[in-house]
Order: C-alpha cells, then sequence, then structure tokens
C-alpha cells in the first residue's frame, strides 16, 4: 500500500466512528502508549520549572496533584470517547456545535505549535551543546543563533517525516520512545544512586517566590496546565478501547499518574543541578560520557515528539476538513518555524502552560457537564451533520458554551493574569485553572437549562423518545433532512 | 467543509473518497443503532482507581502541605 494510501486509510478511519471489530487496546496497552507518547520533553520541563521554585517534598506533591486531579475531572470524556468511538473534535460536536469544535480545533491547532516549538527548541539546545563538545564554529554553539539553526533544520526533516505518513512515523517512534525512556531510567538512576533523596530533600530550589503560598500555587498551576492539556489528544486513543473501562482507568495511569515520575523527577534534578533545562542536566548530573549519550537520546527523543504531534496535527484537520489535501494538512504546522527563530517562546514555557490551563479547563469545563447533562446520550449521526441537526444550535454555535466560554475566561484572568503575572485574592487559596474548570461547567449548565433552553429543544425530543424505549434513531425526519443518507441506508440494508 | 453539508448529499458526492466515507458512515450508524455497545460499558466500579488515588493524593495535600502555608 502506498503513503498516500496508508494515509486516506487513516483519515477513514479518524473520521468514522470505530466498531467493536477496530478496538484493540487493552488496558496494558493503554498505560504502555500514554506513558510512551506522554512522557516528553514537557514533562521534563514542566517538572525542572517545578523543581526550581519549590523544595523536593512541596515539588512532588504539587506535580501528583496538579496532573492528576485535571485528568480526573477530564476523564468523564474518556468514557464518553470509548463509549461513541469517536475523535474528540467530532464528539465535541454535541456541546461546542459544529463551527464551535472547528474553533476548538483551530485552538488546538494553534496550541499544538507551542508543543513542537518546545520540543524542537529543546533538540536546538542538546544540539549546540553536542556541536560545542565535537568543536563546530561558535555560531553553531549559541542558543540564539546555533539552537534555532538546529531547530529550524529539525523542523524542516520533521515536516518531511510527517508528510511521508505512517510508515516513516512508525520506525521513528521506536527509536523515539525507547530514548526518552532511556533518559528517564538514566536520571531515576543518577537522582537515586549518585545523589540519593536525603541529598534531593535537603537542596534548595534556585529560583523560589518570595512569598511561598504563591509558589506552590504558581507551580500547582503549571502542572495543572500540562494536565488538562491531554484534552484534545483523549480521543484518538479512547476510541480505539475494547472497553470503557479499560480508556478510564488507562487514561487515568497514563496521564494522570504514570507520567509523573517524569515530571517528579525532572524537579528532583533541577533541584540537584541547580537548572530547569534537560540539556543542562546531561553533562551536569551524568558526567561526559554518559551526559553526550543523554543529549543524543534527547535529540532523538525530540524530533520523534515533533514527528507526531506535526501528523497528529494534519491527520485530525483532514477528520475536520476531510476534503483538505494532505499536504495542505501538514502546512499547518508551518507557522511553528517563526517561534523557533529565537530561545523567547522556550524561555516563556511556563507562562504558555498557563495558557493551555485556562484554555483547556475552560473547554473541559464545558464538554463534560454537557456530556453528564445529557446523561451520556449523544446522536452521534447527527454529530456528523451540520446542515439541519440539533447540534446545529445558531449558525453552528452554541450559545451556552460561548457564555461559559467568556464568564470562565474572564473568571482566569481575574483569578491570575497570564501575561502580566498578577495574582487575584483567590490564586493563593484555589490556583485558576481548576476553578475556571468549575466556573465554566456551572455557567455552562445554568444558561443551558435557562436561557438557552430551547436550543436544545430537538435534542430534548431525541431524549424523551429514547426514554421511551424507542431504539436509538440515528436519522431525523429522514424523509426530508437526509434523502442521500435514507438511500444509502436502504442501499445497505438490502 | 465536513460539517456545513447534509450527510445524505455526501453520500452522492463526484467525489469518490467522499462519498466512499459517508457511505461508510451511514453503514456504521446503522450498526451502532442496532448493537449500541461497541466497548464493553463500565459501571461505578471502574472509577475506583481514578477517585481512589486523587482521594488519598488530595488528603496529602490538603493535610500535609495546605497547614504549612
Amino acid at each position: 500500500m502506498s503513503s498516500s494510501q496508508q494515509i486516506e486509510k487513516e483519515v477513514h478511519f479518524g473520521f468514522l466512528p470505530s466498531l467493536k471489530k477496530d478496538r484493540h487496546f487493552s488496558l496494558t496497552d493503554f498505560i504502555l502508549i500514554q506513558t510512551g507518547f506522554g512522557i516528553a520533553a514537557w514533562c521534563f520541563l514542566v517538572g525542572g520549572l517545578t523543581g526550581t521554585m519549590l523544595e523536593g517534598k512541596y515539588a512532588l506533591w504539587a506535580i501528583l496533584f496538579g496532573n492528576a486531579i485535571p485528568v480526573l475531572l477530564i476523564l468523564p470524556m474518556a468514557k464518553f470517547l470509548a463509549k461513541s468511538g469517536l475523535d474528540t473534535f467530532i464528539g465535541s460536536v454535541a456541546a461546542l456545535g459544529h463551527r464551535g469544535s472547528q474553533v476548538f480545533f483551530a485552538i488546538f491547532a494553534i496550541l499544538n505549535l507551542g508543543w513542537i516549538t518546545i520540543a524542537l527548541f529543546m533538540l536546538g539546545e542538546s544540539a549546540i551543546k553536542l556541536s560545542d563538545h565535537v568543536g563546530l564554529p561558535g555560531f553553531l554553539t549559541t542558543r540564539t543563533s546555533g539552537a534555532p539553526i538546529f531547530a529550524i533544520i529539525f523542523f524542516a526533516i520533521s515536516v518531511y517525516i510527517a508528510y511521508s505518513g505512517p510508515i516513516a512515523i512508525k520506525w521513528f517512534t521506536r527509536i523515539g520512545v525507547p530514548a526518552i525512556l532511556l533518559i528517564l531510567v538514566g536520571l531515576i538512576i543518577v537522582v537515586v544512586g549518585k545523589y540519593g533523596f536525603t541529598k534531593v530533600f535537603a537542596s534548595s530550589p534556585v529560583e523560589p517566590l518570595d512569598d511561598f503560598r504563591s509558589g506552590v500555587m504558581l507551580a500547582l498551576e503549571l502542572n495543572v496546565g500540562l494536565g488538562f492539556s491531554w484534552l484534545p489528544y483523549f480521543g484518538q486513543w479512547c476510541r480505539l478501547a475494547k472497553s470503557e473501562s479499560g480508556a478510564i482507568n488507562g487514561t487515568f495511569l497514563g496521564y494522570g499518574l504514570l507520567l509523573n515520575v517524569a515530571g517528579v523527577f525532572g524537579a528532583f534534578t533541577a533541584l540537584l543541578v541547580g537548572s530547569l533545562d534537560p540539556t543542562d542536566w546531561m553533562i551536569e548530573a551524568g558526567g561526559t560520557a554518559f551526559g553526550l549519550l543523554g543529549l543524543v537520546l534527547l535529540v532523538l527523543a525530540n524530533l520523534t515528539s515533533a514527528v507526531v504531534l506535526m501528523y497528529s496535527q494534519a491527520l485530525s484537520l483532514k477528520t475536520v476538513f476531510p476534503r483538505a489535501s494532505w499536504m495542505k494538512a501538514v502546512a499547518t504546522v508551518l507557522p511553528a518555524a517563526i517561534l523557533m527563530l529565537s530561545p523567547a517562546f522556550y524561555d516563556a514555557y511556563g507562562k504558555f502552560l498557563l495558557y493551555v490551563s485556562f484554555i483547556m479547563a475552560t473547554f473541559g469545563g464545558i464538554l463534560v457537564v454537557d456530556y453528564l447533562m445529557r446523561r451520556g446520550r449523544i446522536e452521534v449521526g447527527a454529530l456528523y451533520d451540520g446542515g439541519n441537526s440539533h447540534y446545529r444550535y445558531w449558525k453552528g454555535f452554541n450559545p451556552a458554551a460561548i457564555v461559559a466560554l467568556v464568564v470562565s475566561a474572564a473568571f482566569y484572568w481575574w483569578t491570575y493574569n497570564p501575561v502580566t503575572g498578577a495574582m487575584g485574592p483567590l490564586f493563593k487559596y484555589l490556583a485558576a485553572g481548576i476553578p475556571s474548570f468549575f466556573v465554566a461547567g456551572i455557567v455552562y449548565y445554568v444558561v443551558a437549562v435557562t436561557v438557552f433552553r430551547s436550543a436544545y429543544e430537538r435534542d430534548r425530543l431525541w431524549q424523551n423518545r429514547l426514554s421511551a424505549g424507542e431504539k436509538a434513531p440515528v436519522m431525523l425526519d429522514p424523509g426530508q433532512a437526509y434523502p442521500g443518507l435514507v438511500a444509502a441506508a436502504q442501499e445497505g440494508e438490502a | 467543509m465536513a460539517f456545513s453539508r447534509r450527510i445524505g448529499a455526501h453520500t452522492e458526492s463526484d467525489d469518490p473518497f467522499i462519498r466512499d466515507l459517508y457511505r461508510e458512515l451511514v453503514s456504521r450508524l446503522r450498526e451502532m443503532r442496532d448493537q449500541p455497545e461497541q466497548a464493553e460499558p463500565s459501571n461505578w466500579r471502574a472509577w475506583i482507581v481514578p477517585f481512589a488515588s486523587c482521594l488519598v493524593i488530595a488528603i496529602i495535600f490538603f493535610a500535609y502541605l495546605y497547614p504549612q502555608f
């Protein structure tokens, strides 16, 4: 099968709801895949950031709490996507409307550019340290010129691999996933064997905030950002689960708990070495030989992360817009190159995480409450039909979701302003991301059952038909709304 | 645009990719209607591990860390 046929097959597969015959993932598969793909640059960086702000004993609990609780809060989406067999963006149509889910996809794609930049700039940082060691010219060893040059060269290579399709990616993940796991094992050996936990817990952070409480809450908020960030990625794995229980527990154990091993050891290494950047840890903690090996592994791991992120973004775009060409779909990642021109974006990783926290907590609150409000009953056929369905709402946007989004955004920015870093009165007690999740959910529920009650009328009728014991109808007003659908259905039945 | 036209129109599209895609969709929707449980359903027991883990983490966080603020 050619590469384009493989891509076409994957688009088919990503677009369509998966059936029993397509589902191969058990609980163990979930844990392995989510840990393998989830543990990457961002885990070490968020751990490193936490370790530069807090002592070891506080960093440990800030990381565990900050990642596990957000994943638990958005976990009902894992059950829904496993049950329906849908990708996240198709599944989100019920809550956001057809056009609203496209906006959600666009926001995801923009944030994805940030994740790609972080992975590739860290690769650039690793490459300049290797260049320095092998004696390459000076401009290739500095983070202002060398790191962007390497990041952009490897960006071009990543785009080419992502464009080449799933076969090339399969080979890369076979190298990249073991590479990142080897780095993690190396860090654990160094922390436990060379230094010991006593030294870790006795070490002081290099950049603590003046106010201890604010420091804990800020570190917590950064981890909350990573925890909520998995929301758009739930669908691609959960829809392949053999059981809902496997999806629920696998998602939680993978993203909510096991991923924290990388964050926690990242924090411990940052405490020992005094830097949040994993590229600084390698030679400092492991010595020259192991350090250089670590840097090479970091290059491979980040290259793989970038390729997987690019491929996922392109494939998701094809799922939402099946008519888009593969080249155009891959080209949507190109703006990331602009972010790699200087270290500014990479250095603002903490700020980026706060934006992710604000956006994904808000969307998470809306999606989860919508799912619970409908008691888990969503008309899958209507999710695919923007022309005439009960999820069309107002020109494809759900007004209740828009109101919830605006109120929750205002609440987040009042609690914590990610631009200026100004903390509101609640931040020291509650942080911002988790309460914003609840604000979004509560506001969505209240306006959906009061002000915008009429927007849900068709769904209520459908729900009533289900409650009356009718077999789940996949077509509404079939004679009028979907003549082609009826014809195709009859053809299939015949 | 994927969601801006009716499914029925897509099943009669001139583009073989779109036509096949939506015909397959219709076939799958029918199968889901006839057999709604495509994944083994879960009950409250599926939530024990996530809730218990978070409860332990939250208790330690609030009981051990919060008083030190």
